[in-house]
C-alpha cells in the first residue's frame, strides 16, 4: 500500500513539475486600429523598409516604439497617453521626416494633422504663387509711385 | 523691376532643384603605382561635401574592379558623415570603386555609385563600363581632356543607352543639367580641372560617377 502511494506521489510530482516547466504559456487577442503614418518622397514612391521611431510625450529621447516601415512606407503604433507624439522616417540615405501628432484623450488623432506634407509639384505652385503676389505688390506700390500720364 | 522679378524667379528654382545624392569618391583620382588611396562612400546635396552616414544595413557590394578585370571586396569604416576605406594601387590601369545601396527587403538595389581611377597614367575609356544595371560613363578620355574641352557622357540601363537628363556638378560647384538621348551623349563644354560628380535619377533609381580632370 505505502509503495503504491508512493508511486501515485511520484506521478503527481513529475505531473506537476511538468506542467511548471511548461508554465511560460503565450495567448493573443486581435487589435485593430492605431495610429499610422505613411511615408513618401515628393515624388510620390513609397519611403519603404525605412527605420522609424515613435516618442512618446515627455520622452523623447528613448523610442517608444521603433522598426521598420512597410512595403508601401506605413508603420502604425498605438499610443498609451495624450499628448504631442513624435514620429521619425529614415531611409538611412540622406532622407527622412519627422512629424509630431497631437494624440487626444481618446487616442485619436487631433484633426488636422493627417497630413502636413505637400508634394513636389504643390511647392512649385505655391512657391510661384507667393512670388506672383510679391511681385504683384511690388508692382502696385511702383505704379503708385509713379503714376503713369494720360 | 523685370531684372528683379527674374532674379526671385530663378532664385527660387534654383533652390526647389537641389537634391540629396549619394556617391563614392576617391581621394585621389590619378594615383601611381604602390600608392594608397582613400576610398568614401558619400551623400548629400554639395559634392564633395558629405552630410549623411549611409545606413550600414543599406550597403551593398563594395567592390573596386582592377585594371585586370578581378573584383576585390572594400570593407569600409564609419566616420561621423561617411564611411571610409583605404586601397593600395598595384599595377596602372582603370580602377573601379563601386557600390550599391539596397533595401534587404527588396529585390534590386536604389542607388548604383562609380568612381573611376585612372593609376600610372594609363587610360582605357573602356574599362570605364562597370555592368551596373544603371550607370553614367564618360565616353572619352579623362586623362586627355584639356581645359575648356567638351566633356560627354552615355546615361546606360542594362549596357544599353538611355535618354535622361543627367546632373553635372563640380567639386564645390553648382548643378549642370544636361540631356541625353539613345544617340546623342550628354555634353558639358568648358570643364576645368577638379572632381566631378555626375548623377541622375530614373523611375525610382539613382546613379552616380565621380571622377577628376587633371590640370
Amino acid at each position: 500500500m505505502t509503495r503504491y502511494v508512493k508511486s501515485i506521489l511520484i506521478a503527481l510530482i513529475a505531473l506537476g513539475l511538468h506542467s511548471q516547466i511548461q508554465a511560460h504559456g503565450v495567448s493573443y487577442k486581435v487589435i485593430q486600429g492605431g495610429i499610422g503614418i505613411q511615408a513618401q518622397y515628393d515624388d510620390g514612391q513609397p519611403i519603404s523598409y525605412s527605420d522609424c521611431k515613435i516618442f512618446a510625450p515627455g520622452d523623447m529621447k528613448t523610442p517608444y516604439q521603433q522598426g521598420l516601415t512597410d512595403k508601401y512606407g506605413r508603420f502604425v503604433f498605438v499610443p498609451d497617453t495624450s499628448g504631442i507624439w513624435k514620429i521619425e522616417v529614415d531611409d538611412g540615405m540622406g532622407h527622412g521626416l519627422i512629424e509630431k501628432v497631437d494624440i487626444s484623450n481618446d487616442m485619436t488623432l487631433t484633426k488636422g494633422l493627417e497630413q502636413k506634407h505637400f508634394n513636389r509639384y504643390q511647392d512649385i505652385l505655391m512657391g510661384v504663387s507667393v512670388i506672383f503676389g510679391i511681385t504683384g505688390i511690388a508692382f502696385y506700390f511702383a505704379a503708385k509711385k509713379n503714376p503713369r500720364q494720360s | 523691376m523685370k531684372k528683379g522679378f527674374l532674379i526671385i524667379l530663378m532664385a527660387f528654382f534654383g533652390s526647389s532643384l537641389f537634391a540629396h545624392e549619394d556617391w563614392i569618391d576617391v581621394n585621389n583620382y590619378y594615383p601611381a603605382v604602390g600608392d594608397t588611396i582613400t576610398i568614401y562612400l558619400s551623400g548629400g546635396h554639395h559634392y564633395p561635401e558629405s552630410e549623411t552616414l549611409l545606413a550600414e544595413r543599406l550597403i551593398y557590394q563594395p567592390e573596386i574592379v582592377t585594371p585586370a578585370g578581378r573584383t576585390e571586396s572594400l570593407k569600409f569604416t564609419a566616420e561621423k558623415n561617411r564611411w571610409k576605406t583605404s586601397y593600395v594601387i598595384k599595377k596602372a590601369g582603370v580602377y573601379v570603386a563601386k557600390f550599391a545601396l539596397k533595401k534587404p527587403q527588396m529585390d534590386s538595389p536604389l542607388f548604383y555609385g562609380k568612381a573611376l581611377i585612372i593609376a600610372g597614367n594609363k587610360d582605357q575609356t573602356a574599362s570605364y563600363t562597370a555592368n551596373l544595371p544603371m550607370e553614367i560613363s564618360p565616353i572619352i578620355s579623362l586623362s586627355s581632356i584639356k581645359p575648356d574641352e567638351t566633356l560627354k557622357f552615355h546615361l546606360q540601363k542594362n549596357g544599353e543607352p538611355k535618354a535622361g537628363t543627367v546632373i553635372l556638378m563640380p567639386s564645390g560647384g553648382k548643378n549642370n543639367y544636361l540631356s541625353t538621348t539613345e544617340n546623342q551623349p550628354a555634353q558639358f563644354t568648358g570643364v576645368q580641372p577638379g572632381k566631378y560628380l555626375v548623377y541622375t535619377e530614373q523611375s525610382g533609381t539613382n546613379c552616380s560617377v565621380t571622377f577628376a580632370i587633371q590640370k
